[in-house]
């Protein structure tokens, strides 16, 4: 009997080679031999059960290294960093990859744990390259949270990413040429990003590219495959390396050719172009030299050849729609048009949509916010259909704009971010940290959502970074937004820190950007109310009040809503009646453009039935708060903040019975609008708290 | 290192791999290891040439060796090296790591001499080459650290030891273990009738399983491994282990069903109350069935 375990009997080497997971193929014959092994069984299930500590109270230090060593499973519940696994997501051949939660900020992410120490060369540069990612935010990359394990078990935190890999993707349906070439150049922009700031990827391959499930994709695993450390092979599949990297040497450019032989692989049988052949050809050279200069112009030439092969035949009709184009212009604008349009025919396409962008700025400007989104709307059409993604970048953050300003906040978002996206895959960082700054305010002021808002702060603080020479004007934008969702987030001092910022900025471009000036004064003169520095805030709003005329005309609903931010001040200070007169005409001015369901008509409702209670007109104010209700939209932050004094207003003329499901509305409205752990969901539960049911006493 | 040692170094790694000549690369590889090794061992006899051999036998026919070479555990598998030479200082590193593995024998359930017998007979199949094999360390690759491929060595002989040792209980009669909670005459006509025909159905279902599912079974039910040992051994999570776990004893239980169905044509009155009797002591069937 003995002898025969000796000749069957899995050796060592196989023992720890089956149950760090290393060689699947040997799966089948292990568990074939451990079905008439009762020895070897009996060893793989102490094995199991020693490598978890569950017995190990004699030792434990051994039975980390064990998990490590042999199973390299960590249960559920262990702690990693600040970290806590919940399950396994996969494994390869670098370490584990777990589904994790931070307790800190309660949000899950992707664990990876690595096999083996980090003590060497390579397993320092790999560190420092995960830390070098963690600074950067591109929607293109895996955003690195945290990377730490110095002397125990190195781990990398990262985001979360539900969907699968770029290599699934290409093979759970057919996909068009087109629809992979542009899954390739969006990760091919996070491979530039990353380059940018100095991290060569060197083992890009579709296995390493996410899809999530809204189709975005993101790139991960940098400079994993540079730490030598490891009994995968460099690369994981040498198909994928360029010779200069199998020898252990390679810049930037190894990531160009494994982008290219992965694009190539990819298109191969879906007949991908000729052209796009050719670029591929280049960016796959065997000597690095020559292939294109860096991956952006790889990209470049990628997209250029591909948009410009399916534009030939469609140039004239371009010409034909950009020249109707100017006609609408013309119509609306008259002489300044007709002097632009002949650029549309030099520039082919590519100026259509800009023109057509101008002219619904000029739209803007008459104060016809309706009329010019539904410019916006046919800028967007007409960049559609030229395959003008620079175009489409700009039309969709200036429609996603108006949106925001025509109080439809979530359609904005929708646009703001396509665009940001899409500016992203075509490196124009410029329309890129316009999108995001808007998608910033869009969240922070629109929709209330102060912890989305910061995270998109990020965003557009990584693509400004890499802006060379950034315009005072979208670095104000940036301030001013990131000021708006601190605002919300209830941090009042860094919200003026950053208008304080934005001030500065546009000060020194008088009159030039007096528009956003004006802007950020009333802005900040708001704040400062709040942090009950009314003399400050004052001094800001007559500033805004003077620059408004220039900027605005008297009837634009710019002007009103300036004017309900001046009245605000005006009561801070004590005039409540003057503060109120304008507030009524701020309301009319807004709601004439803007229509009644605004927020910002809500919000002056509710200043001015705020004011109303001041005064001690509470039934008035709670009557003028119902009306409003009944055209704000439900579940929108205006809704929640009507609901809410109508609450307070109801309390306070001692009908708590009445006012408590208000409060309890409110309550739920804000929840839903901005989450449970806001200051105004607290603020309505307090209000609730106060006005609980008193026991009636007898006299 | 001249240039006559490092050819040397390339051709024995080169004979124990499938590589007509060592590949360009793996010449930086190997020297690497032999660092990190004699950084870590500064005095221990090996010779580079034999340590390129073992490397080459632990990389074989990978596609990427110079790779698999940086990512071999380079010091301890130059300790293994010296081991076999008979170190005086490897040896007595060896030991040390051997004494560091008695607690798992203890928690095995190991009597202290059961431990010195199977500390000290591992040692010398490590160490000393029979008639037939050489000496055990050499089969230590490298792939994983030398501590826990000792720590399976260990569990491995710690297992025969204690199996040789104690004496088996006789397997239990599984369907009298079944058949016989006491005093129910219901029970009895069971016992009686249908005793034998459980026995085969149970066997036929049992047999259909695949190994892997046996396996699972026995994990569970004879090692009483508990669910979460179970996802560590085929690295997978918990919900998946008993998931698996029940699916393994509903198809089981389904399989007997139909099979006890078919061979006794009982109506189903009878036949739910044998497969309730049989459900509730389905594991103890399992558990003395699996025992092989």
């Amino acid at each position: 009997m003995s002898d025969r375990f000796e000749v069957d009997c899995p050796t060592e080497d196989a023992v720890l080679r089956y149950l760090a997971g290393d060689d699947p193929r040997s799966g089948p014959a292990i568990e074939r031999h451990i079905d008439g092994c009762d020895a070897c069984r009996r060893m793989f299930a102490l094995l199991a059960c020693t490598s978890l500590g569950i017995d190990n109270q004699a030792d434990p230090d051994d039975s980390r290294t064990d998990a490590l060593a042999l199973g390299e499973f960590l249960p559920p519940g262990t702690s990693v960093g600040r970290y806590r696994i919940v399950r396994e997501l996969g494994r390869g051949g670098m370490g584990v990859v777990y589904e994790a939660e931070d307790p800190e900020l309660s949000r899950p992410v992707a664990l990876k744990v690595l096999r083996g120490r980090l003590a060497d060369r390579a397993g320092g540069r790999l560190l420092a390259e995960a830390r070098a990612m963690a600074r950067l935010a591109h929607p293109n990359v895996c955003v690195v949270y945290d990377v730490g394990g110095e002397g125990g078990r190195p781990y990398i935190a990262m985001e979360c990413v539900r969907g699968g890999t770029l290599a699934e993707w290409l093979t759970a349906e057919p996909r068009a040429a087109e629809e992979i070439l542009r899954m390739f150049l969006a990760a091919g922009s996070g491979l530039v990003a990353a380059h940018a700031i100095g991290v060569v990827h060197r083992d890009f391959k579709p296995a390493n590219v996410l899809v999530d499930d809204a189709g975005r994709v993101r790139v991960c695993d940098f400079g994993l495959a540079a730490s030598g450390e490891h009994t995968a092979p460099i690369g994981g599949t040498p198909k994928y390396m360029p010779p200069e990297q199998r020898t252990g040497g390679g810049d930037a450019r190894v990531d160009q050719f494994s982008f290219a032989v992965a694009l190539m692989t990819a298109l191969e049988s879906r007949g991908g172009s000729g052209r796009v052949r050719g670029v591929l050809l280049r960016a796959r050279a065997a000597d690095p030299a020559d292939r294109f200069p860096d991956m952006a112009s790889l990209l470049r030439a990628l997209s250029r050849r591909g948009v410009r092969e399916r534009l030939r035949g469609r140039v004239v009709a371009g010409i034909g729609l950009a020249l109707s184009v100017a006609a609408i212009a013309f119509a609306t604008t008259q002489r300044q048009v007709t002097a632009k349009a002949p650029s549309v025919q030099r520039d082919e396409v590519g100026g259509a949509v800009e023109l057509m962008l101008w002219v619904a700025r000029r739209q803007d400007a008459a104060g016809q916010p309706h009329d010019m989104l539904l410019r916006l709307n046919d800028a967007v059409t007409l960049a559609r259909e030229l395959d003008d993604e620079a175009g489409l970048a700009l039309a969709l953050a200036a429609r996603g704009s108006q949106y925001g300003k025509v109080g439809r906040p979530q359609e904005g978002l929708a646009d703001t971010k396509d665009a940001y996206y899409r500016a992203t895959q075509i490196g124009r960082d410029d329309i890129a940290a316009d999108a995001a700054v808007l998608t910033l305010g869009l969240l922070a002021a629109g929709l209330g959502q102060a912890e989305e808002a910061l995270r998109w702060g990020r965003h557009a603080e990584g693509t400004l970074g890499r802006i060379e020479g950034l315009g005072p004007r979208i670095a104000a934008d940036f301030d001013s937004a990131m000021a708006g969702a601190f605002r919300e987030a209830g941090d009042l001092q860094q919200s003026r820190l950053r208008l304080d910022s934005a001030a500065q900025r546009l000060e020194a471009e008088s009159p030039r950007l007096d528009r956003h000036l004006l802007a950020v004064l009333a802005e900040r003169a708001t704040v400062l109310v709040r942090l009950d520095d009314p003399t400050a805030a004052q001094a800001d709003m007559l500033r805004a009040l003077a620059l408004a005329p220039g900027v605005f005309g008297p009837r634009h609903f710019e002007t009103g809503a300036l004017k309900g931010n001046a009245a605000m001040v005006l009561a801070a200070n004590g005039h409540t009646d003057e503060a109120l007169i304008e507030l009524l005409q701020a309301r009319d001015i807004i709601s004439e453009s803007l229509g009644p369901a605004h927020p910002n008509v809500l919000a002056v409702v509710r200043s001015i039935a705020s004011l109303q209670m001041k005064q001690g007109r509470y039934r008035e104010a709670a009557g003028l708060l119902d009306q409003a209700l009944e055209v704000a939209p439900a579940g929108s932050a205006g809704a929640c903040g009507l609901h809410e004094g109508i609450a307070i207003a109801l309390s306070h003329v001692g009908e708590c019975a009445q006012a408590r499901p208000r409060y309890r509305t409110a309550i739920d409205c804000w929840e839903a609008v901005s989450g449970p752990q806001t200051d105004k969901a607290g603020r309505a539960r307090r209000g609730l708290a106060k006005c609980a049911p008193r026991p009636i006493v007898e006299p | 290192m001249d240039s006559t040692q490092v050819a040397a170094m390339l051709a024995a790694f080169a004979s124990a791999t499938t590589w007509e000549i060592a590949p360009p690369d793996v010449e930086q590889a190997l020297l690497d290891a032999v660092k990190v090794a004699c950084d870590e061992w500064p005095t221990l006899d090996v010779s580079v040439v034999e340590f390129a051999r073992a490397v080459g036998a632990a990389v074989g026919d990978a596609e990427a060796p110079a790779a698999a070479v940086s990512g071999l555990h380079a010091a301890d598998l130059w300790l293994a090296c010296a081991c076999a030479r008979g170190d005086a200082v490897a040896v007595e590193a060896l030991d040390e790591r051997l004494r560091a593995l008695r607690p798992t024998l203890l928690r095995m359930g190991a009597s202290e001499d059961d431990i010195d017998e199977v500390l000290q007979g591992l040692r010398v199949t490590l160490l000393v080459s029979g008639e037939h094999r050489p000496a055990r360390i050499r089969g230590y690759r490298g792939r994983g650290e030398l501590r826990s491929w000792l720590k399976v060595a260990v569990v491995r002989d710690g297992v025969r030891a204690i199996r040789r040792r104690v004496d088996r209980p006789q397997a239990i009669d599984e369907v009298d273990l079944l058949m016989d909670p006491g005093g129910d005459p219901e029970h009895d006509r069971l016992k009686g009738s249908y005793a034998a025909s459980f026995r085969a159905a149970f066997r036929v279902a049992l047999d259909a399983l695949s190994p892997r599912e046996r396996n699972i079974l026995r994990y569970h039910l004879v090692d009483k491994l508990t669910i979460d040992e179970l996802g560590a051994v085929y690295r997978v999570h918990r919900s998946t282990a008993a998931r698996w776990l029940s699916r393994i004893r509903e198809g089981l239980f389904i399989s007997t069903r139909a099979d006890l169905m078919a061979r006794l044509a009982l109506s189903e009155h009878e036949l739910d109350s044998v497969l309730r009797i049989i459900g509730s002591r389905l594991d103890a069937s399992i558990t003395d069935h699996l025992r092989t």
